[in-house]
């Protein structure tokens, strides 16, 4: 029965042999013998090829390619497009939240003290060359209460608690008392601290704008889960990579029947391995294709669900060409073990006849 | 016995080591992605190390320990009526140092002694750093570095006075509990989290804090968050932190654990092909031995022995180039281990072995 219906299915692409049989005698006679010969390889080959891939797409090697191929490459889609989600709300978060906090040219030179108020905890005290270039670079505006600008401006927090005393602190320098004459309320900056006028001299600090800190505290958060699923994405296709040699192998032996048969109609052992090979191959791309697209359906399928009970999610990703490595390597690896499965089962099975 | 025998005689010294290299690159991949997402789902909780069981730690509702407020001040309020509690108080921060996210903890006396044993540890505007974050970031004791809050956005001067050891403070910068609010725009009676621990046990706490009934046994961890606004407060008991982050998104942990049994479950299925093809390699030597009288029923289960025993196997390996590989996930600065826990463990044996057997089992030809 299984010959009947190998030989129905070498029937019923005779047409298409006779068409490059006839192509390759045509170019024979303008490329010379070799080619002709060459040429007439090649369609033996192409014709074992269809033969085989409608073969495989019926049985035991779509399963199996399901199976080692498609399974893991949805996995790891699914990991990799959570991962390009993680970071791009990341980015939209920090972009739509926090990006007005725009970073301010020019940095100064600063020393940092810490000041006891009150006996009530420390206070950090910036003491800066000009008071007008700090506030500026936070973006603070101050307001005066007491006297001129020559002595210490408090942020609006520690303005609640501190207000009316006097600020001791102590640098390197010597031990320093100044009034307290106002306080700053500051677009970037928030908690206590203290501004004063100071010549910083020699040991000071540059002080440079970081108001998006906060950005890069978000940016490190999406980096870190990006980095995870791409660690999880690279184990998910570990144990089906370590599989693909048996697997193709038991595959292999599914079609052994119809390579016999191939073998039967007179096809040469090196054709019949390229056949055998290139069909493995074909599914197993065609799986490989299956596989990411079912993994980013499944993955926007989970994001869409997120919507629907009320999470605002912004991005709509991809897997990105940087991180389809991992699928690159998976495909790759499978076509190997498939060629050395395909050499090593076929050319035994020959020698078993 | 004699099958058993016979059945890893005919295997031969190949396929003896191709199963098993396979079953332990398969446990591996199971078990590494099983214990990775329990070590992100414990992040948390490896940070706020409770240390003696029984102690319940006391968070705001918040996603993480980095966004918790707690009022310490109400918390002494509510638990003046049970004997012997002692609070601890402690503020977590994120700050940026050196091009890196890293995680600040500010503690009390008694504890920041125990954390470092220099003498200078709990001085005001002193950092501790952490012995393997100082080598990550290449800080030395005794410098000044430049620390920037992502709360206040402003930079803080301050000296490394020593170094932190011990677990989990090795990977995080630690700071007295003036230093650490300053830093997090804390007020003096603000915390990120207090861990309570009582005479009378969990339950006495739990009770004054009006948590409502207490179903687990006294001695697990104890996650409580508390919501205090306009003189109403309410508590709400987890298990762990990422309960409380899980709870705040939505999503039941439940489901969290269901989706890592499901991921681990689909890595194992790559094991089905282990057992077709151990009886696709050797079908003759297996027909030879029913020819013998051995049963179809026995063989398989010879089979099945033998594929525990390498999954057994492979998983105490697995398990050891786990936990002492230097592999690691950073995640601001700490480092989550994929070290598995004996459940994860066993259960990447388990699933690994059953998947194998299942491809014996469901083959045909013996």
């Amino acid at each position: 029965m299984a010959g009947l219906r190998c030989k129905w299915k070498l029937a019923s692409i005779g047409l298409f042999s006779r068409v490059c049989e006839v192509t390759f005698k045509g170019r024979g006679l303008v490329g010379g013998l070799g080619e002709v010969l060459w040429m007439a390889d090649l369609a033996r080959i192409v014709r074992a090829w269809v033969i085989l891939i409608g073969v495989c797409t019926r049985g035991e090697v779509l399963r199996v390619a399901l199976l080692v191929v498609s399974l893991p490459l949805t996995l790891s889609s699914i990991y990799l497009v959570g991962s390009v989600a993680v970071t791009q709300e990341a980015a939209t978060i920090a972009t739509t939240t926090l990006g007005p906090a725009q970073q301010r040219p020019g940095c100064i030179w600063a020393r940092i003290a810490y000041a006891q108020i009150g006996g009530e905890g420390l206070v950090p005290v910036y003491l800066v060359g000009n008071t007008g270039d700090f506030l500026s670079m936070y973006g603070c505006k101050a307001a005066y209460a007491v006297g001129g600008a020559s002595g210490a401006l408090l942020s609006v927090e520690a303005w609640k608690s501190f207000a009316g005393r006097d600020i001791r602190f102590s640098t390197p320098l010597g031990v320093y008392s100044v009034g307290v004459v106002g306080f700053v309320e500051c677009r970037y900056l928030g908690g206590s601290f203290a501004v004063v006028n100071f010549t910083v001299g020699e040991g000071g600090l540059r002080l440079c704008p970081q108001p998006l800190t906060q950005l890069e505290v978000v940016g490190d958060l999406g980096a870190g889960f990006s980095r995870l699923m791409l660690l999880l994405a690279l184990l998910s296709l570990l144990p089906f990579a370590v599989a693909s040699p048996l697997a193709f192998s038991r595959a292999v032996e599914s079609i052994s029947r119809e390579i016999s048969v191939l073998r039967g109609q007179g096809l040469g052992l090196g054709e019949l391995e390229s056949a055998v090979f290139l069909s493995l191959a074909s599914v197993i791309l065609v799986s490989s294709a299956y596989g990411v697209a079912a993994g980013v359906v499944i993955a926007h399928g989970a994001l869409w669900a997120l919507r629907f009970f009320g999470f605002t999610v912004f991005s709509r990703p991809l897997p990105p060409p940087t991180v389809l490595a991992p699928f690159t390597m998976h495909v790759v690896i499978t076509i190997l073990s498939g060629f050395l499965v395909t050499r090593f089962k076929v050319g035994r099975s020959e020698s078993a006849c | 016995m004699r099958v058993l025998a016979e059945v890893a005689r005919v295997w031969g010294f190949r396929l003896h080591v191709l199963v098993f290299l396979q079953i332990l690159l398969m446990e591996l991949a199971v078990i590494a992605s099983g214990s990775l997402l329990f070590g992100v789902y414990g992040f948390y909780d490896s940070i706020v190390d409770a240390g003696s069981p029984g102690a319940v730690v006391v968070t705001s509702i918040s996603l993480a320990p980095f966004a918790s407020v707690v009022n310490v001040g109400q918390l002494r309020e509510r638990l003046r009526s049970v004997p012997g509690v002692e609070i601890e108080e402690r503020v977590y921060a994120l700050v940026r140092l050196r091009n890196s996210t890293v995680i600040l903890v500010g503690l009390g006396e008694e504890a920041l002694k125990s954390v470092s044993s220099s003498a200078s540890s709990a001085r005001q505007g002193c950092l501790l750093i952490g012995e393997d974050l100082a080598r990550e970031l290449g800080v030395r004791e005794g410098v000044e570095v430049l620390v920037y809050s992502p709360y206040t956005s402003l930079p803080y001067v301050l000296r490394v006075c020593g170094l932190a050891s011990g677990w989990p403070y090795s990977w995080m910068l630690v700071s007295d509990l003036t230093t650490a609010r300053f830093i997090r725009g804390f007020g003096s009676s603000q915390a990120s989290v207090a861990v309570i621990r009582s005479e009378r046990g969990a339950a006495a706490v739990l009770e004054a804090l009006g948590s409502g009934p207490y179903g687990k046994g006294v001695g697990e961890r104890v996650v409580l968050a508390v919501r205090s606004a306009g003189g109403n407060f309410s508590a709400k008991l987890y298990s762990a932190y990422a309960g409380e982050a899980l709870d705040r998104l939505g999503v039941p942990v439940e489901v969290f654990q269901a989706l890592v049994v499901a991921v681990c479950a689909t890595l194992a299925v790559s094991a089905l092909m282990l057992g077709g093809f151990v009886l696709a390699a050797r079908a003759r030597e297996f027909a030879v031995l029913r020819y013998s009288g051995v049963s179809s029923r026995s063989l398989k289960a010879s089979l099945v022995a033998v594929l525990l025993a390498y999954a057994a196997l492979g998983g105490v390996l697995a398990g050891l180039i786990l936990c002492y590989a230097p592999l690691g996930l950073r995640l601001f600065g700490f480092v989550v281990r994929p070290a598995p826990s004996p459940m994860v463990l066993a259960a990447g044996v388990v699933l690994v072995w059953g998947f194998a057997s299942a491809g014996v089992l469901g083959g045909g030809g013996v």
